[in-house]
Formats: C-alpha cells, structure tokens, sequence
C-alpha cells in the first residue's frame, strides 16, 4: 500500500521537471526532507504534514504554478490510495 | 547532448524555419512564435500577446522582408498567441490571410483584425504555398479548444502543435532535456480534458513521420518523439472528476 512517502516522491519527480533538480531538491532540504539526487525521500517516516510543508515551500519560493503542476496527479494518486490532502493541495 | 543556442536572436530550428521567441526568465509558461520562410512568401505562426510584440518583431524582422508575410496561422483564439495580430498587420502592410478553424475565426474577429480567414476545415484542411510547399493540418478538437488543430510542415517534418506537448517550465530551454515530459505532464493535466481526447489525438499524430515537434509553450522537442507522444496518449488528465459533488 502506497502512502505519503509515494506522495512525495512524485512532487518531487514533477518538480524536476517544472524547476530542475538543483531548485527541486534545495527546497526538499529547506521542508525538513532527506533525499537522494534522484528525488527518493531517505526520511524513515513521512505524513501528510510534511507533504504540506513540502507544498507551502515550493509555493512561497516558485508561486502557484508549482502548485498546480502536481494538483491534479496528486489527487489522483490520494483517492487512489486513500489518503487525504494537506488544505494547499485541495 | 545539449544544443548550444543563442536565444537572444533567432533561431533557425530546421532549414527555413525560425523560432522567433525569447526567454523570458520570469516566467514559467514559455510562448513560442514561429516562422516559415518559403521562397517569396513567409508564414508567421502563432505571433503572441501585445506585451511581447516588440520582442518577437525585432527577431521576425532580422529574418524576412514583412511584406513577404503572406499568412498567419493562429492555432486558437487565446491572446497569447493572437492579441499581436493586428500589430503586425500594420506593420505588414499589405493583405494577409490567418489560417485557423471557423470556430476559432468567430472569436479571433473580435481582435479587429482587417485580414481575410483562410478556414482549415473549409479548405481541405491544407495550404500549398506558391513554391508547392504543403501544410498539412490535423484536427485535434477539444485540446483545449473545440476548434484546435495543429500544422505539419511536410518539406521540414516539423510539427506545430499549439498547446500540445507545452509545458510549464522555470527551467526553460529551447530544446527538451531530460525532465521535459514531467514539465509537459504538468502542463497537459491542468488544460486538457481527458485521457480519451488526448489519446485519440496522439494515435493521429503517431502516423506521421515527426523530426521535430515545436509547440506554443514550453520546449522544442527534437529528440525521443514516440516516447513523447506516448506519455500523453497514457496520460490521465483533466480534473473534473475531482469536482463531481
């Protein structure tokens, strides 16, 4: 069962994408996460909160296009996990 | 490999065809104005909004004479890629013809523009310039606008795609790297409406014999097209399921 850790992998991914990796990653460390080159989140545990946190930073630092650029995959992804979105992602 | 281009001037991105854009660093949704020069005659396609025509006139006019500008293809009506038209109407200066879909035509009159409408639909969905030269278009209705449509030039296999296989990129070069269909994901899910429209236009685009895709936002793709074309055709996108309730 897929969960949070998923989540966040695929901003992460989606991000690299939108922001390249060097701005993606810097902003996964600022939101408290340790990841590999790749995007691959090395934290034990993660929750909704950090990906909320991870959300919140990406928004302050890039503005709202980073935001939705991963909205609609991640809704996706949560209803297809059951899992519910921090409040920036609904 | 990466290409090692001067966006400060035009490019030429296949033989006669420029890319007549610029990089705008603050922005994170990238507009692509383009430029066919055929002999005697050019084809300016998809010109841009009123803020950038300065930008994309400077570049427009370092390659090709204006008055050569015989037709302006206007893939939809939204004003990124049309409010510049009756700019360079002015400064053509002599009749032009803009090519777009009928149920484009009725919205894009409501620039003021004083050019006649070529309508793809009415004429056999081609043009043959004076040299022989074939545009073909390919209707690609509902992405994201009823009348849409893309152009395929047969001589380049260059293929101008409008809003497809656009991205939203803050990492913005004028070829598509590495982490391009992730950018082009982004993009797709929010403006287009469903899987099954977007698929049933990408088993059309299969057919054809792609060197290079040249879309209105985003990145030049001219490497690794199948693979591009199938991450839309797979991709699940628009969100009104979400809203259902």
């Amino acid at each position: 069962m897929a969960g949070y850790k998923e989540l966040i992998e695929a901003v992460l991914k989606r991000e690299m994408g939108i922001l390249g990796p060097e701005k993606t990653l810097a902003v996964a460390k600022e939101a408290g996460l340790k990841t590999t080159e790749k995007g691959e989140v090395l934290n034990y545990t993660v929750n909704k909160e950090d990906l909320g946190r991870l959300m919140e930073k990406f928004n302050e630092k890039y503005g709202l296009v980073t935001v939705i650029g991963c909205k609609v995959a991640l809704m996706r992804m949560a209803r297809e996990y059951n899992l519910e979105l921090p409040a920036i992602l609904q | 490999m990466a290409h090692d281009v001067d966006t400060s001037k035009a490019v030429e991105i296949a033989e006669g065809v420029y890319w007549v854009g610029f990089h705008d660093e603050a922005a994170g949704f990238h507009c692509n104005p383009y430029l066919i020069l055929d002999g005697e005659e050019a084809v300016l396609i998809d010109p841009g909004s009123v803020p950038h025509y300065p930008l994309v006139l400077n570049k427009v006019v370092s390659v090709v004479e204006l008055p050569k500008i015989r037709y302006i293809i206007a893939h939809h009506q939204d004003p990124d890629l049309c409010a510049a038209i009756p700019k360079f109407e002015e400064v053509i200066n002599r009749p032009t013809s803009v090519v777009t879909h009928t149920r484009a035509a009725v919205l894009i009159a409501h620039y003021g523009l004083k050019s006649d409408f070529y309508h793809v639909d009415r004429e056999g969905w081609q043009l043959t310039l004076k040299s022989g030269r074939r545009l073909r278009f390919i209707f690609t209705p509902y992405l994201h606008f009823p009348g849409a449509f893309v152009t395929y030039d047969e001589k380049t296999k260059t293929l101008f795609t409008s809003d497809l296989f656009g991205a939203f990129s803050f990492d913005w070069h004028l070829y598509a790297g590495e982490y391009y269909i992730e950018a082009m994901k982004a993009f797709h899910e929010n403006y287009m409406p469903s899987r099954e429209i977007l698929a049933s236009a990408m088993r059309k685009l299969k057919k054809l014999d792609i060197k290079l895709i040249a879309p209105q936002h985003g990145s030049l793709i001219d490497k690794n097209i199948l693979e591009h074309i199938e991450a839309l055709e797979n991709l699940e996108c628009g969100d009104y399921r979400f809203y259902e309730e």
